[in-house]
């Protein structure tokens, strides 16, 4: 699975949050009113993928920098 | 002593399970004297009698419908004060305000319908916060403001006073959904990976890294999924089924 299908792969997850999110509108309470601790695990989840493709994009960077690098010498 | 303090934090937190603590804000409106040096008054409660430069109404729930809240104080002196209005909790849950009022009036752009190109409101100060326009989101007209993302978050404004003058400051509000933060924060990685990508994609050599499975990557986007479907109800077809967690 490449960086690039997993970026459509959360498109697509954001897409039926918010889908859902409208749905929900109307009711009185929104969803894991009383969940705190499932909210919790879910934004550990999304701030755990938050950190590996930040290391995917540094090391993407880095990647580029040495080559450009090798390039000039 | 620790020994006490740890079964008491303990028993804090089983208690918050037992009641069913919640994850949204609330909000909280703070009227406070601009320069308490300058200007040596009080200003008063007028449901609770207290006195004091700078007050604290909250109010603890906030549903997905606008609701009206109203406060009630007066000042014991002339001059200016700020009324400020923020979210009550972490931030971590959009609130929403709209059609702030003074006895009756609209606060200057109260309404927040007039809007800065940056999403700032013109008559405001704010911090973290952003007049976000669609009809369907607001009470009134198009516009409303959006607090997010931080506890120290709010909007407030000058206004002034008299001695004696009985004020009754209302305001709309309510909550929006836990899948706006996680939208919002997704939206970090969405942006990482489409930089990686977009850097890989200019340079061909470095085509080849960005094309490589990324089984760490795979493996935490199933976890979410799956996370996603079992507590939310929301589902999306998993990543490669090698990827799941074992």
């Amino acid at each position: 699975m490449t960086p690039e299908a997993l970026r459509d792969k959360l498109l697509d997850l954001t897409k039926a949050w918010d889908a859902e999110r409208r749905r929900s509108a109307g009711d009185e309470l929104p969803c894991l009113y009383d969940k705190p601790e499932v909210f919790a695990d879910i934004k550990n989840r999304i701030l755990e993928l938050t950190q590996f493709s930040a290391e995917l994009k540094i090391d993407v960077l880095l990647d580029l920098v040495f080559m450009k690098k090798k390039e000039l010498l | 002593m620790r020994k006490r303090l740890e079964i008491l934090a303990l028993l804090l937190i089983s208690m918050g399970n037992i009641f069913g603590a919640i994850c949204y804000d609330g909000v909280r409106f703070c009227p406070c004297v601009a320069d308490p040096k300058l200007d040596k008054f009080l200003l008063v409660d007028e449901r609770t009698g207290k006195k004091s430069d700078c007050l604290y109404f909250d109010e603890r729930k906030l549903t997905q419908q606008w609701k009206r809240f109203r406060f009630v104080m007066s000042a014991e002196g002339d001059g200016l004060i700020w009324l400020r209005f923020g979210p009550l909790g972490t931030g971590e849950i959009p609130i929403y305000l709209d059609e702030i009022q003074v006895n009756g009036v609209l606060l200057p752009n109260g309404g927040f319908e007039e809007k800065s190109p940056d999403g700032t409101a013109p008559g405001w100060n704010l911090y973290h916060g952003k007049v976000v326009s669609d009809p369907g989101l607001a009470f009134a007209g198009k516009s409303c403001m959006r607090l997010f993302h931080s506890s120290s978050q709010g909007v407030w404004q000058s206004m002034v006073v008299k001695c004696g003058e009985k004020m009754e400051i209302s305001f709309m509000a309510r909550t929006g959904s836990a899948l706006e933060s996680f939208a919002d924060e997704l939206g970090k990685a969405q942006e990482n990976l489409e930089l990686a990508v977009k850097i890989a994609g200019s340079a061909r050599g470095l085509a080849s890294i960005c094309m490589r499975p990324n089984p760490e990557l795979a493996r935490c986007v199933n976890a979410l999924i799956l996370l996603s479907e079992i507590q939310l109800h929301i589902s999306v077809p998993p990543v490669g089924s090698s990827y799941r967690d074992p």
